[in-house]
């Protein structure tokens, strides 16, 4: 069981993919990086399915970034179906949105979302919002053992 | 015949027989010492004899003597004897004359002698005279010795005479002597009889009397026993009505034990009083002691127990009578009397239930009983009535209007029922009068005849009844008077009875016209045809009202639209009496009301289309706030990865353009910011929170100086302010103000901002002074717009949207804002809130002057 560092960034926009991946790169966190360009897409990748079907499903993202809207499948619907699954209901998932609305936080929340990320407009304070998250979900905070095992 | 007396007889005998013999002995005793006297008698006459007779011989002696001597010594004997003779002579003459010798005897004896004495002398004297020859011849005559014998003999005969009574004597005392002993004998042997006898009955009597007393002992016992076990209670007194003998069933009853209730007297352990009266009873005891006779069954006694609760109990006495008819006390016998237990608890219980005050009433006037109704009813406690005259329950002017009755309303005997009007007073225990209503019925008992009343408070319904009459009369001059309604009563079938002003006003017909008619008259015919007259009948019937609306005709055969109510009537038995219609012309209500309807569908869709509105506002903050947002980041970030990553290859210029691009986005994203808190205040739900705004605003500033800290500014704010209103929208209030305020006073090296609140025409005026760059007057009114600015954005950034935001919450807090100000002195932005008058604390406006 080895410690990995791996992200999948559910993001539809291509802009706010490249500029996440950069951001990301910029703290040298680019190298295992999945990017799912919606929620179907998303689920696939973390059940084995559809077109990630076959994957060695036991190799779970340390840390999902999930932006909320989001084409067929939006980011609260992911985050429901993450939360239901057993092998997911523990995955840290960070919600990475342009929205700043109350009622997306509470959702978000309510629905077991581990952070609530707003994005900057200033991608200098993005850059250093996502450094942020990086230290914190892959070095700072632990996982329990177990949790890559119910798959 | 009793033991003593058989005892003190057989004594008295044996003391007779032994007094007999003795008496008997003396008597035999007597005549044995008698007739020993009689041998002692007769041994002396002869002694006294012989000595007559031994006296002559010594005299003739001497005589001789001197015959032969002549000598006078000789004549001695003689003249001795010579003396004697007449004593011894006497002596026997004295017996002779008491009867114990014979007369004739003693006197030959005497003569006899009296003879030799003479023949002696005559001798001596011879021989004295004529010497011895002549005394020889005179002796030698004989005489002398003739005399001597003849004495001689008659003294022998006597001594004979006597020997044989001695002997005689004798015989006699030894017969007497005999009888004596005989006697003694006899009466002692009688005297042992009688003892042996008594002695025998004595004996014989005492076992008698022990077995008896062991039979006596053996029967208590079995008396004691029985009585113990009999399961009815005995009580046994003596003659002094002490108690002697209690059962256990008479302990259990009477609560006294058996030790305590020995030797008392038997009033004090069994007390009776009559349950009906209260009234002591003759203890049974004292009673059966009196007549003598059984007393038997009492009933309607109750007794008192030691602890003061009662049993109703059955008793009979009687007294114990000996044989001989005395009496030796009395045995009282009693038991609790479940039925009447029974029957007394079922009677009270139904004396309890009875829903009116009962009172039951001797024919003396005393009250015998009650119920807690009439405790309640009248103020009493029972204790306080049982017994007392029942004029007690009446008040005074009834006890005079019924003097001779005496028992007045409670004492006669017929039945009456209640509701028979008669109409009575009562009197409570603290004086207060009550109008009451009565029936009666008499009861014959054994303790006589009783009456039974139950009474009523009818203070309620006579007060109702009043009230009634009064609302009647007030309701028909209403009803009456009533212009504006059509009240008419109408009869089971629908024909109308009572017409009144309103319908004549309204619908045209006199009350002559009209009463009789069928109310369908008022109905347009279309309906009538519809049979909506009756259905509406029908509706009122089934549920006790009919209400509608709808087009009447009037007299002359308009329409006007009316409001209808029929009310069903019931007389007490619940049956229909009839109906009451109030009809009410709203025709213009009616037009009013279409008018209101048309306006308020219109408001409707106003509101429905602001809804819309605020939907479509919703998706479009929504889609501002993301979707905007989103370009301006690429617009951003590719700038400066432009900036970063072809730095080599952009001249300065260049480079300056991405700035500027970046600062604009930057803009950009406030603004949209800005722009969607203004769209929230204006939505959402208001809360009402009591807001410490100085705490608040302190908070405010404290970040402030965070963001700018070598800004020197003195913040001043009072204590306590306070105010009510959402909490997040009055932060969004103080922010975009204090933010202001320090936006405004950056120029200043010392600046000072002050939050205070006033009370100003009886509102709190909250207000928050800079003392900054201030702004022309002039332009006040453009101040709150949106996207207005006084200022350039070079000197002081901003969106112009902060104001508009304050003043719109402001607005939602039903307050008001201004502001003051001058350019280069500053500016004062006040404002107020929705009060709270209970919530709001002392004005801080006052404390401040202070």
């Amino acid at each position: 069981m080895k410690k990995n560092n791996l992200i999948l960034l559910v993001e539809d926009n291509s802009d706010d993919e490249a500029l996440t991946m950069r951001a990301l790169m910029k703290n040298n966190l680019s190298n295992e990086i999945v990017v799912a360009r919606d929620g179907v897409e998303a689920l696939d990748f973390l059940f084995g399915e559809g077109v990630h079907a076959g994957r060695d499903t036991s190799v779970l993202p340390a840390l999902v970034l999930l932006d909320l809207k989001l084409p067929k499948l939006d980011g609260f619907e992911v985050l429901k179906r993450l939360r239901a699954d057993a092998r997911t209901s523990l995955l840290p998932v960070v919600i990475l949105t342009s929205s700043k609305e109350q009622q997306d936080m509470l959702d978000g929340y309510g629905l077991g979302a581990n952070s609530y990320v707003r994005k900057p407009v200033d991608f200098q304070q993005f850059v250093e919002s996502v450094r942020q998250l990086g230290l914190y979900w892959l070095v700072i905070n632990e996982r329990p053992a177990s949790e890559r095992q119910t798959a | 015949m009793s033991q003593k007396s058989k005892l003190a007889m057989t004594v008295v005998t044996t003391g007779e027989i032994l007094l007999l013999s003795l008496v008997a002995v003396y008597l035999l005793g007597k005549v044995v010492i008698n007739a020993n006297h009689d041998l002692l008698r007769y041994h002396s006459i002869i002694g006294e004899l012989q000595q007559t007779l031994s006296t002559l011989k010594d005299a003739e002696t001497g005589q001789r003597g001197y015959l032969l001597t002549g000598r006078q010594s000789y004549l001695q004997p003689y003249a001795a004897a010579e003396v004697r003779v007449p004593g011894e002579l006497g002596r026997l003459q004295d017996r002779a004359r008491e009867g114990e010798l014979s007369v004739r005897d003693v006197t030959r004896l005497s003569q006899l002698v009296d003879t030799k004495l003479n023949e002696l002398r005559q001798t001596m004297l011879v021989r004295r005279s004529q010497g011895f020859p002549a005394a020889v011849a005179a002796v030698l005559t004989d005489s002398g010795k003739t005399a001597m014998d003849s004495i001689r003999i008659q003294i022998a005969q006597m001594i004979d005479g006597q020997e044989a009574a001695f002997a005689r004597a004798e015989q006699r005392a030894a017969r007497f002597d005999y009888y004596r002993n005989v006697g003694m004998e006899l009466g002692t042997f009688l005297s042992f009889a009688v003892l042996a006898w008594a002695y025998r009955r004595i004996r014989d009597e005492s076992a008698k009397r022990e077995r008896a007393a062991l039979e006596v002992i053996r029967q208590k016992d079995l008396l004691d026993v029985t009585l113990a076990s009999i399961g009815d209670a005995v009580i046994v007194t003596d003659i002094e009505s002490r108690i002697t003998f209690m059962n256990e069933s008479a302990g259990e009853l009477t609560g006294w034990t058996s030790s305590q209730a020995l030797r008392q007297p038997c009033a004090r352990v069994f007390n009776i009083v009559n349950e009906t009266s209260r009234q002591l009873v003759e203890s049974p005891v004292d009673k059966a002691l009196r007549v003598g006779t059984i007393v038997g069954l009492n009933n309607h006694t109750v007794l008192i127990r030691k602890d003061g609760s009662e049993i109703p109990i059955d008793h009979c006495s009687s007294p114990i009578k000996e044989p001989n008819g005395t009496i030796r006390g009395v045995v009282l016998i009693f038991r609790n009397s479940p039925e009447r237990k029974r029957a007394d608890d079922r009677f009270r219980a139904l004396l309890e239930s009875a829903p009116d005050a009962m009172v039951i009433v001797a024919e003396d006037g005393r009250i015998l009983q009650v119920n807690a109704q009439t405790e309640r009813l009248f103020g009493y406690v029972r204790a306080e009535l049982l017994g007392a005259p029942v004029e007690k329950l009446m008040p005074q002017w009834l006890r005079d209007q019924h003097p001779r009755d005496g028992n007045g309303y409670f004492a006669d005997s017929s039945v009456r029922a209640m509701g028979s009007g008669m109409e009575l007073g009562g009197v409570r225990k603290d004086g207060t009068e009550f109008p009451i209503e009565i029936s009666r019925c008499p009861l014959k008992t054994e303790e006589g005849n009783l009456i039974s009343s139950a009474i009523r408070d009818i203070t309620e319904r006579k007060n109702a009844v009043e009230k009634l009459r009064q609302s009647e009369e007030r309701f028909r001059l209403i009803v009456e008077g009533a212009k504006d309604y059509v009240i008419l009563a109408l009869d089971p079938q629908g024909l109308i009875v009572s017409w009144n002003e309103g319908a004549q006003r309204i619908q045209g017909y006199s009350s002559e016209e009209i009463i009789g008619r069928h109310f369908s008259c008022f109905y347009p015919a279309e309906d009538v045809a519809a049979g909506k007259p009756l259905r509406e009948l029908e509706t009122a019937r089934r549920e006790g009202t009919c209400k509608d609306e709808g087009w009447r005709l009037r007299k002359d055969g308009s329409r006007f639209f009316a409001d209808v109510v029929i009310t069903t009537l019931y007389d007490a038995t619940a049956e229909i009496r009839g109906f009451s219609k109030v009809t009410r012309d709203i025709s213009e209500r009616k037009r009013a009301e279409e008018e209101v309807r048309a306006l308020t569908d219109s408001a409707l869709r106003h509101a429905t289309q602001i809804e819309a509105a605020n939907q479509d506002l919703e998706a479009f903050s929504y889609s501002v706030s993301h979707d905007l947002r989103a370009p301006l980041r690429s617009i951003d970030g590719f700038s400066l990865a432009l900036m970063e990553d072809y730095a080599d290859r952009l001249d300065p210029t260049a480079t300056g353009f991405l700035q500027r691009i970046r600062a604009a986005t930057q803009r950009m994203a406030q603004l949209i910011d800005d722009l969607l808190s203004l769209a929230r205040v204006g939505r959402g739900e208001m809360r009402n929170d009591s807001v410490d705004l100085g705490e608040m605003a302190k908070a405010i500033i404290t970040n402030l100086e965070k963001e700018d800290p070598q800004r020197v500014v003195d913040f001043v704010v009072e204590e306590g302010v306070v105010g009510h209103g959402d909490s997040r929208l009055l932060q969004l209030v103080l922010e975009n103000l204090l933010g202001n305020a320090w936006k405004f006073t950056s120029k200043k090296p010392h600046a000072r901002i002050e939050l205070k609140a006033d009370r100003q025409n009886g509102k709190t005026v909250y207000s928050i002074s800079d003392d900054g760059a201030g702004f022309d007057m002039a332009y006040a009114e453009k101040l709150f717009g949106i996207f207005q600015r006084l200022h350039a954005t070079i000197d002081f950034p901003g969106t112009g949207v902060g104001l508009a935001i304050v003043q719109r919450i402001i607005k939602r807090h039903s307050g008001e804002i201004s502001a003051v100000g001058a350019e280069g002195k500053g500016a004062t932005f006040s404002f107020t809130l929705k009060e709270y008058e209970k919530k709001q604390p002392d004005p801080p406006g006052r404390r401040q002057l202070r």
